[in-house]
């Protein structure tokens, strides 16, 4: 038995922050030159006090609308976000409050980045298979801004907020295959390093330090190594995807559209040079999106049916790599 | 001129560009002992090997990748003669192949 994606929407929040605001806000940033390699115009940005779990909330809300399924038939939430609530409870109890979930559901937090999603549809699949649960609701969301300072332009360029929500169910059609891949050795060059138990929050962890471009941080914002993160999805993610389409017996031309994780425009088109995927079979929204981490694959497959690029019985192959090094690849045939 | 130094002049050029900051104290300093990761943040690290790429192309009608399992500790990255070299070496084993 499979399962296919039955329904997928997405939530942004209302504050966009473009380019011109970053350059009135930081006039010596060279916005220009950065945004050639980026590809990022503009993102949204969560209001104070409006959390990944209220961008899942509000996806939730619309896929339940639009879907037209009943509340009451979804057996199992998953959450993934690295922008909790609480460190415990899960968001996944907390959306399942105010959704009105049924009791019985299973629900659960993933705490992944921007492989997240390929590992809910793995999960989705698995579930559906070992235990016979049907209708999984998969959220992913996050709020990265909250974790970014605001003058450090090497990642506040890059990340925008947003939350999606995919409803999975059993069908004969949907999930062909997933591969997955771990390097846990390099887990230090996209980081938080404070405010776990590890390095607990203190006034020495919000002390500020200016690096040689002038980017301020302190130890409980994000720190991202972005030339590492390049050569390890140089290093990993192709040959990922030629093992999942080897695996499967297919090539590229197989595959009517690729969605990476949108990282940036730069790691994009480095990959789509080293996969030597045709320009035309990428799909690229990240100029009005900007990376949303976990959000930004089912961003970017809602964002291409709504423009009619995937039709029944084509194949998609999906991609996301990130914090970690995590990454993995799906490839769904569309019902 | 020859390889090395064409590739180091480019290198230069494309460094000064993605930013200036990278370029403080030449004065005092041989380019190619400029500490590049010293001296660009990530995402000038990434714009750099992106503008590199391309500029290689452009220059010698060559695609290298200038990132893989080989840089993932970033040491080619280190300064721009280790850099040069790097490239360099990409460019006689693509011309060998």
């Amino acid at each position: 038995m499979n399962c296919s994606i039955a329904a997928l929407e997405y939530f942004l929040p209302k504050k966009i922050v473009n380019n011109r605001d970053l350059l009135i806000e930081n006039p010596s940033w060279n916005i220009a030159e950065i945004v050639k390699k980026t590809g990022v115009d503009s993102r949204h940005i969560a209001a104070s006090g409006e959390t990944a779990l209220d961008l899942g909330y509000e996806a939730s809300k619309k896929l339940l609308n639009t879907s037209g399924i009943n509340k009451d038939d979804i057996g199992t939430l998953i959450f993934c976000t690295q922008s909790p609530d609480h460190i415990l409870p899960a968001n996944a109890n907390i959306l399942h409050n105010k959704l009105a979930l049924k009791d019985g559901v299973w629900a659960f937090d993933v705490n992944l980045a921007c492989s997240g999603y390929i590992y809910g549809l793995a999960l989705s699949k698995a579930l559906l298979n070992t235990y016979e649960l049907d209708n999984i609701l998969l959220v992913t969301a996050d709020t990265y801004s909250k974790y970014i300072h605001p003058k450090d332009k090497s990642v506040r360029m890059l990340f925008g907020d947003g939350a999606a929500a995919t409803l999975l169910r059993r069908s004969d059609y949907g999930i062909i295959d997933v591969t997955i891949g771990t390097f846990g050795k390099k887990y230090d060059k996209f980081i938080i390093p404070a405010g776990g138990l590890r390095i607990p929050r203190s006034r020495k962890t919000e002390e500020e330090i200016t690096d040689n471009s002038g980017n301020r941080r302190t130890q409980g914002n994000i720190f991202m190594e972005g030339f590492s993160l390049l050569s390890l999805a140089m290093a990993k993610v192709p040959e990922n995807i030629r093992q999942i389409l080897a695996k499967n017996n297919l090539k590229i031309e197989d595959i009517e559209l690729f969605i990476f994780h949108q990282a940036s425009k730069a790691v994009l088109d480095t990959l789509k040079k080293a996969t030597e995927i045709p320009e035309e079979k990428v799909f690229n929204n990240i100029a009005n999106i900007g990376n949303v981490v976990s959000a930004s694959i089912p961003i970017a497959l809602k964002d291409a049916l709504s423009a009619n690029k995937i039709k029944r019985g084509d194949k998609v192959l999906l991609c996301g790599f990130g914090a970690g090094f995590s990454w993995g690849s799906a490839i769904l045939e569309w019902g | 001129m020859q390889n090395s130094e064409k590739v180091e002049k480019l290198v230069y050029e494309v460094v000064k560009d993605i930013n200036k900051m990278a370029v403080q104290n030449l004065n005092t300093e041989r380019i190619g002992d400029i500490p590049l990761q010293e001296r660009l943040d990530s995402l000038a690290m990434v714009n750099l090997v992106v503008s590199l790429e391309e500029t290689i192309k452009q220059e010698f009608g060559i695609s290298i990748s200038l990132v893989g399992s080989d840089t993932e500790d970033s040491s080619p990255f280190k300064t721009i003669g280790s850099l040069v070299h790097y490239i360099c070496s990409q460019l006689e084993k693509k011309k060998r192949s």
